[in-house]
């Protein structure tokens, strides 16, 4: 526990944006996960005498619907507290995704070298020549609009990233003494990949991770707002503002809360993961 | 730090202002030319081959009937037919046209050429009859087994022979679906005819980009009194926010289908420029519930969803509360209507009552399909479909929304594909038959079906058809307030709402009639 302190003290004085970033994700983290106890009302509780219910601290604001109510009368505060534990999942499976299968081919393609790097890159290039939002549109086209396929697509859209990360790195590593000395060694090329190698590039990988959640909970706000992720009644924020944008004129509050939550989390991620990356780095030391 | 503006000159300064000037200024809209925002494109041109409005509102320019409605009214008056004969047993009905009349493309309108525009919907073995089938307006209507026979007596005379009496048939002769197309255009064009309209009417067809606009221009040989406007622009934008914008920035001139919500920012942010036409639609928004299948063969089932939707709530919520609640297929302004049936108050705690009744304790999975584009009876259908959801959760049933581009919805639900889905009528004539036997005889539950509840009673079929027969108005009325009585029991479709007509326009624009119908009809307007 003094360790902990210790280490986010440290951390706290050398990137103090990045501490910021952190406490945000930690408060995000916590409401995602209990959703349940902070909301007041029921995300998914309709009341028509409450359509377009100000935020309190308008004249017309009603307790306890701290920043109004949308169309149907449904609370927006809950609504957002419900979309943050779906955005963090959202941005974690989706770099799951991009990690599982983005790692292993950069470790392979960039161990073996030759002809399967080759022919693994000129792949990812492929993957990369597509903007990456209009390629999560074409697979979720493929599998039909939802949740889940939206954080597949955006998952599959993310392995090339890694798959490049891990391969640069890769190629620096592979000639380095202690790969030489296992080899030596006569351990397997698996444990030699998979074990040592991927050991010593963990630190900008956990970099790489950071910052692509911020922009798979994007990405995923994107599809939404497309009506290619969530669909109703799911209150992912990308769907929120969708849905608020038909009545800007009316009520500002549905798409403002749900447009500052996703700033709010992108630029966390971001942030820390910057600082991450810089603490990562032994040259900024 | 100084701002980059100070430092300019004098001519720089106005140049700039003016700039601003130009900006902020309304733009100048060209006498000449009406721009109609609407929320969808027309899904084809040929008349007898469409059921929505989007695309008869484009062609009611273009083509002309035997008969028309006096403007504003669903009153029947003379169109091209100048006059006509019905024979005393009601079988036999004789038109005589217009001396002169030609189509725009120089194709007399003459006897021959109504003849070939029903006998191409009439007849399987008619040359032109696959250009266009199936002709679902044709067949929704029973003209398919109620017309006998279409022949020319002379050149400017034409007769109906019916298989049986029936009172709606002149009016709905005055139905856009049954214009009097160029025989020479259907036949040259084919299927492509949907594409290169040719009518007889005040405009003539000059072209059509998908999804955007279509322009017709002001026939300069028409035989009645021409067109004051010389170019009618459809433009088609969807996005309710994009055409609100439009009609802000007065780059249209007439809106339609403006969102609920949105009437009011319109009066507050426009003031004095812009003005409102306004009517209770002659229409209905309905959930139909597909009776072909599982849960919903079950009458109690039905009820219960009946009872689970808060008819009120979406009204005050999604409609701003311009509509009302409905309890029967068919508006309570058109004659015949029965005010007594039984109806279904809000009440979830019965709605779940007659769920266990029918053995769904647990409630059960549906999909809910909902319109991709506004309509007259229903402007924001993703969000009622939303409101509906959230009343079904509460009694245990999962509704999951689903929604196509609106040419696949009607094509699809037509097929029958549907668990649930959203709809909506605008009655085209003043009869009660144009909405109870269009949308729940069991004549229209066949594929294509307009009836896609796919209700099939034999004792609504036999009223509907005695009350077709019957010209005693008094007969009438009592047989369509039983068929609504038994409607309303069996809850084969739940009706949800009546909308009011509102139509924003710039006040430049005079001369426009709203039609109980939802016609957008331009030929008399003007521009000042």
């Amino acid at each position: 526990m003094k360790k902990l302190y210790s280490l986010l003290k440290n951390f706290h004085q050398k990137y103090p944006a990045g501490f910021w970033g952190l406490v945000i994700l930690t408060l995000l983290i916590f409401t995602g996960l209990f959703a349940e106890f902070i909301s007041l009302v029921d995300p998914l509780a309709q009341d028509y005498t409450l359509k377009f219910t100000p935020p309190l601290w308008s004249q017309a604001g009603k307790w306890p619907h701290i920043l109004g109510t949308d169309v149907l009368g449904r609370d927006v505060l809950s609504r957002l507290i419900y979309g943050a534990r779906l955005s963090l999942f959202i941005g974690l499976f989706a770099v799951a995704v991009g990690a599982i299968f983005g790692i292993p081919i950069g470790l392979i393609s960039g161990y073996y070298g030759g002809k399967i790097d080759s022919v693994v890159m000129r792949l990812i290039d492929l993957m990369l020549a597509f903007p990456s939002l209009l390629l999560a549109i074409c697979i979720v086209a493929i599998l039909g609009p939802s949740l889940v396929n939206a954080v597949i697509a955006i998952g599959l859209v993310s392995i090339p990233p890694f798959a490049r990360l891990v391969r640069a790195r890769v190629l620096g590593e592979r000639e380095k003494d202690y790969v030489l000395a296992d080899r030596a060694m006569g351990k397997s090329t698996f444990s030699i990949i998979f074990g040592s190698i991927l050991q010593n590039i963990w630190g900008p990988l956990l970099v790489l991770i950071t910052l692509g959640m911020g922009g798979a909970i994007l990405d995923a706000a994107g599809l939404s707002f497309l009506g290619l992720g969530a669909q109703p009644p799911t209150p992912e924020w990308g769907a929120l503002i969708a849905e608020g944008k038909n009545y800007v004129f009316q009520a500002y509050w549905l798409i403002f809360f749900p447009g500052l939550a996703i700033f709010v989390t992108v630029m966390a991620f971001n942030i820390f993961g910057d600082a991450l990356r810089d603490y990562a780095d032994p040259k900024t030391k | 730090m100084t701002f980059g503006l100070l430092k300019l000159n004098f001519s720089s300064r106005l140049f700039l202002g003016l700039m601003v000037a130009a900006i902020c200024l309304p733009p100048v809209v060209l006498a000449e030319t009406l721009i109609f925002g609407r929320g969808g494109d027309s899904v084809g041109l040929d008349p007898a081959r469409v059921t929505d409005g989007e695309s008869f509102n484009v062609t009611d320019h273009i083509f002309e009937n035997l008969v028309t409605f006096v403007p504003g009214t669903t009153d029947v008056t003379a169109g091209v037919a100048s006059n006509w004969e019905i024979s005393a047993n009601g079988l036999t009905y004789t038109f005589t046209l217009r001396d002169g009349i030609k189509f725009h493309d120089g194709t007399p309108l003459n006897a021959e050429a109504v003849v070939f525009s029903f006998e191409r919907q009439l007849n399987e073995k008619h040359p032109a009859y696959a250009f266009g089938a199936p002709y679902i307006y044709f067949k929704a209507l029973g003209l398919d087994t109620l017309i006998k026979s279409v022949a020319a007596a002379a050149p400017n005379k034409v007769v109906f022979t019916l298989t049986k009496p029936e009172a709606p048939f002149l009016s709905s002769l005055g139905m856009q679906a049954f214009a009097i197309v160029s025989p020479t255009a259907v036949n040259k064009y084919k299927e492509d005819f949907a594409r290169n309209p040719v009518g007889s009417g005040p405009y003539v067809f000059k072209t059509w980009v998908k999804n955007q606009k279509v322009v017709l221009e002001a026939n300069a040989d028409y035989w009645g009194e021409k067109a004051k406007i010389q170019k009618l622009v459809f433009r088609s934008i969807p996005d309710n926010n994009t055409r609100l914008m439009e009609m802000m920035g007065q780059k249209i001139h007439v809106m339609d289908n403006p969102a609920p919500d949105d009437i009011k920012t319109l009066k507050e942010k426009m003031g004095k420029s812009i003005q409102f036409a306004q009517r209770p639609g002659l229409n209905v928004a309905y959930l139909a519930l597909n009776n072909k299948k599982k849960p919903f063969d079950n009458v109690l089932v039905r009820q219960a969803i009946h009872y689970a939707i808060n008819k009120k709530a979406i009204i005050a919520s999604v409609y701003a509360g311009n509509a009302e609640p409905a309890k029967n297929p068919m508006p309570p302004t058109l004659w015949g209507y029965n005010d007594d049936v039984k109806t279904y108050d809000y009440n979830p705690v019965k709605a779940k009552e007659l769920l266990k009744q029918a053995g769904y304790r647990d409630g059960f999975k549906v999909t809910l399909w909902a319109m991709p584009i506004p309509r007259p009876y229903m402007l924001d259908p993703r969000k009622v479909a939303e409101a509906i959801q959230g009343d079904l959760a509460a009694v245990g049933i999962k509704a999951q929304i689903v929604s196509y581009e609106w040419g696949t919805y009607l094509d699809k639900t037509q097929k029958g594909e549907h668990d649930m889905a959203l709809m909506g009528w605008t009655g085209d004539i003043g009869d009660p038959d144009n909405f109870l036997y269009v949308l729940l005889d069991k004549d229209n539950a066949k594929v294509p079906a307009q009836n896609i509840s796919f209700y099939e009673n034999d004792k609504l079929h036999t009223i509907l058809m005695e009350a077709k027969k019957t010209t005693d108005q008094k007969k009438r009325i009592t047989l369509y307030k039983q068929a609504q009585a038994i409607i309303a029991i069996d809850s084969p479709m739940i009706p949800l709402a009546h909308s009011l007509d509102i139509v924003p326009m710039l006040t430049t624009v005079k001369h426009f009639v709203i039609d109980p119908t939802g016609r957008r009809q331009f030929s008399r307007v003007t521009l000042e």
